[in-house]
């Protein structure tokens, strides 16, 4: 199997064949992973050198703690990885404005209603996270299209809050 | 006054894991309470009794003073410990407590109520000869009008702060006029949502200065002494992240008038149990300024129970219970070097961003001179209820350039999967030369300070490498199911060993 794999923004192709031989840039490399019994805690012995390695499962990529850093790796086999790339070509432009939770919290303020007109830079919703209140602000002049959240909800990280045509 | 017999702990969290650890040491029994939230949280099953208190909102649970008074008269408890935040720093809640006949392990009522208000305090501490910044004094009801009027006497810039608060919140740094009003609006909402209690006050803001505060420890005899200072200048948003003891600012001298001017405060208003006297100060001058009294058990008495060998939670269960200080003043030495990392679930990163979910991995670090004080375990889940420390680390050892060597060595053994944490900040921290050679002050992280990608090739082809082969078992997992092939995983062949074998 072929797989592109994307780290920050370095990308390398791996191929790991039938015999688990894996090429990563088309050189082979000498790697012994091994799982503990503990979900997400994997040991990667490296040519030799060891790595304790925490790995995360996320929606569409890996998060990989590896020495104190912690890295984002989108995995796509070689056919995902083309498909996505025509997918990326045909996207196009919306013309409304989604805020988003950018964390989970609580609604505490909803300062503008469905219809109403706001300016850019204007306070359209207050979350509160963790004892903190933060102010979301309008990203251009224009109306509230949808309302998607009411004072007190509680919502979850990339919730959709409210479009702003 | 009665030995202590049974403690309610009218909190959660870590503090909660620590007040407990004192009272079984002490062989004092423990009554624990949770929310909606917590009824799988360590300080539950620590305890050797719990009762549920309410939605996971703080208002209708760990701040519902009747429903605390009620658990602690039907479990029949002697006392109660509230910890820091919720109720320890409410008059109002200690004297409840105390009417309902039970022994509040803290201060008395009316130094909570002289301290606790930052505005009378400041009034209080200036006739003990305490040093004070420049600020609006009294304790009236400030219109916002008034705090504009009074903040161009004082001279730009300024701190808005809190009345009722603490731990920087509602708190607001101003540096021109033109943003104070909004400043004043958005402070007054956080101190009303925080505390109910909407009024604020104005305090000059020195620019170049360290957060060094004073423990205290008094009896209910009138002995009181100090244990020595922390250094809590590594702050964001006025939010302690890293606390030191000793202070690399203060020599002998620095520190015996600071502790005595401390010490004088509390018996200002007789005081006894734990607390804290926060200074500013002024890293150029060494002046020291008065900035507030915290009338309770501060997250960061760990460091000071470290290089001190005071145990803070048990002494202020003997203080409570009627006994004279075991110490004099004599006795305190600072023994090394100690530091304490707090370990948020924020994303560095991301602006320190809150981040939730469930503890899917953890491994905590141990060894010489380590000491975790946490409250969340593997398969925790990290709710948006309650403020987002996680753990304490506490890392001593016999100098301050070891104990950042050790700090470094065991922030680098602990793992957290499933939220992010502020770990890989601390690790840099460790590893900057302006924290190294301690010249450093309050606004340095936010200013001076930055994140770095300190990825390099290796650690992202190690990553690579893991990440593509968890996918690729994954994938040759489903393709199992169409082939009913019996050899699924391949590279396992290449391990040595073939333990690779659960279900991702």
């Amino acid at each position: 199997m072929k797989y592109i794999t994307t780290v920050d923004n370095e990308t390398f192709t791996l191929d790991i064949d039938e015999k688990g031989v894996i090429m990563v840039n088309g050189k082979p490399v000498d790697a012994d992973m091994q799982r503990a019994l503990e979900p997400t805690l994997y040991s990667l012995i490296l040519s030799g050198k060891s790595n304790d390695v925490r790995i995360e499962p996320k929606e569409d990529y890996y998060q990989v703690q590896v020495g104190g850093e912690s890295f984002e790796v989108v995995v796509q086999d070689d056919r995902t990885h083309r498909l996505a790339g025509i997918k990326a070509k045909l996207g196009g432009g919306a013309g409304e404005a989604a805020i988003k939770a950018p964390m989970p919290g609580v609604v505490v303020e909803t300062p503008v209603a469905e219809g109403d007109e706001v300016k850019q830079g204007q306070t359209v919703i207050v979350l509160e996270s963790m004892k903190m209140h933060n102010e979301f602000k309008s990203p251009k002049d224009g109306t509230v299209h949808a309302m998607r959240v009411a004072k007190g909800d509680k919502v979850d990280k990339n919730a959709l809050l409210l479009t702003i045509s | 006054m009665p030995a202590i017999q049974k403690v309610l702990i009218a909190n959660r969290g870590e503090i909660a894991v620590r007040i407990i650890r004192g009272c079984v040491e002490m062989g004092v029994k423990t009554v624990a309470v949770y929310s909606e939230a917590d009824r799988m949280a360590p300080h539950v099953w620590m305890a050797d009794e719990a009762y549920f208190i309410g939605p996971p909102h703080a208002t209708e649970s760990y701040l519902c003073i009747e429903k605390l008074i009620q658990v602690a008269k039907d479990a029949g408890c002697d006392a109660v410990h509230p910890g820091y935040g919720f109720l320890s720093e409410k008059a109002e809640a200690a004297d409840a407590f105390e009417k309902a006949g039970l022994i509040w392990i803290g201060p008395p009522v009316d130094a909570i109520d002289k301290m606790g208000d930052k505005l009378t305090a400041r009034d209080t501490v200036e006739a003990s000869g305490m040093p004070l910044v420049p600020g609006t004094a009294k304790g009236e009801k400030l219109s916002d009008e008034n705090l504009i009027k009074a903040a161009k006497g004082i001279g730009f810039p300024v701190l808005v702060k809190a009345a009722a608060g603490g731990g920087g919140k509602g708190m607001r740094a101003v540096y021109e006029e033109a943003d104070l009003a909004e400043s004043i609006r958005i402070a007054r909402r956080e101190a009303a949502s925080a505390f109910g209690d909407d009024r604020v006050y104005l305090e000059k803001f020195i620019t170049n200065a360290r957060h060094v505060e004073i423990q205290i420890l008094g009896d209910q005899h009138g002995n009181v002494i100090h244990l020595c200072e922390r250094d809590c200048s590594i702050q964001r948003r006025h939010q302690k992240l890293i606390e030191e003891s000793p202070s690399p600012a203060l020599d002998e001298e620095l520190r015996h008038r600071m502790g005595e001017a401390a010490v004088n405060a509390a018996k200002q208003v007789g005081y006894y149990s734990a607390g804290t006297v926060e200074f500013v100060l002024d890293n150029q001058t060494k002046d020291f300024y008065f900035l507030e009294m915290n009338t309770r058990l501060q997250v960061e008495h760990t460091v000071t129970e470290r290089v001190t060998g005071v145990d803070i939670v048990k002494e202020m269960l003997r203080i409570a219970a009627g006994e004279q200080l075991r110490y004099r003043q004599e006795d305190i030495r600072i023994k090394g070097h100690c530091i304490e990392c707090r370990i948020l679930a924020e994303d560095a990163e991301s602006n320190f961003m809150p981040s939730i979910g469930r503890i899917v991995g953890l491994s905590q670090p141990s060894g010489p001179g380590v000491r975790i004080d946490t409250g969340i375990y593997f398969g925790s889940e990290i709710t948006p209820y309650y403020d987002s420390m996680i753990a304490k680390l506490v890392v001593w050892d016999e100098n301050r350039e070891e104990a950042i060597i050790r700090t470094r060595r065991a922030l680098e053994e602990y793992k957290i999967t499933g939220v992010a944490t502020t770990i890989p900040f601390h690790i840099q921290m460790m590893n900057t030369a302006a924290f190294q050679t301690g010249e450093i002050h309050t606004r340095y992280l936010e200013e001076d300070f930055d994140l770095k990608d300190l990825s390099t090739p290796e650690t992202r082809l190690v990553a690579a490498i893991a990440a593509t082969l968890v996918a690729h078992e994954r994938t040759q997992k489903a393709f199992l199911l169409q082939r009913t092939a019996t050899d699924g995983i391949a590279w396992r062949n290449y391990s040595r060993h073939s333990a690779f074998k659960q279900r991702i």
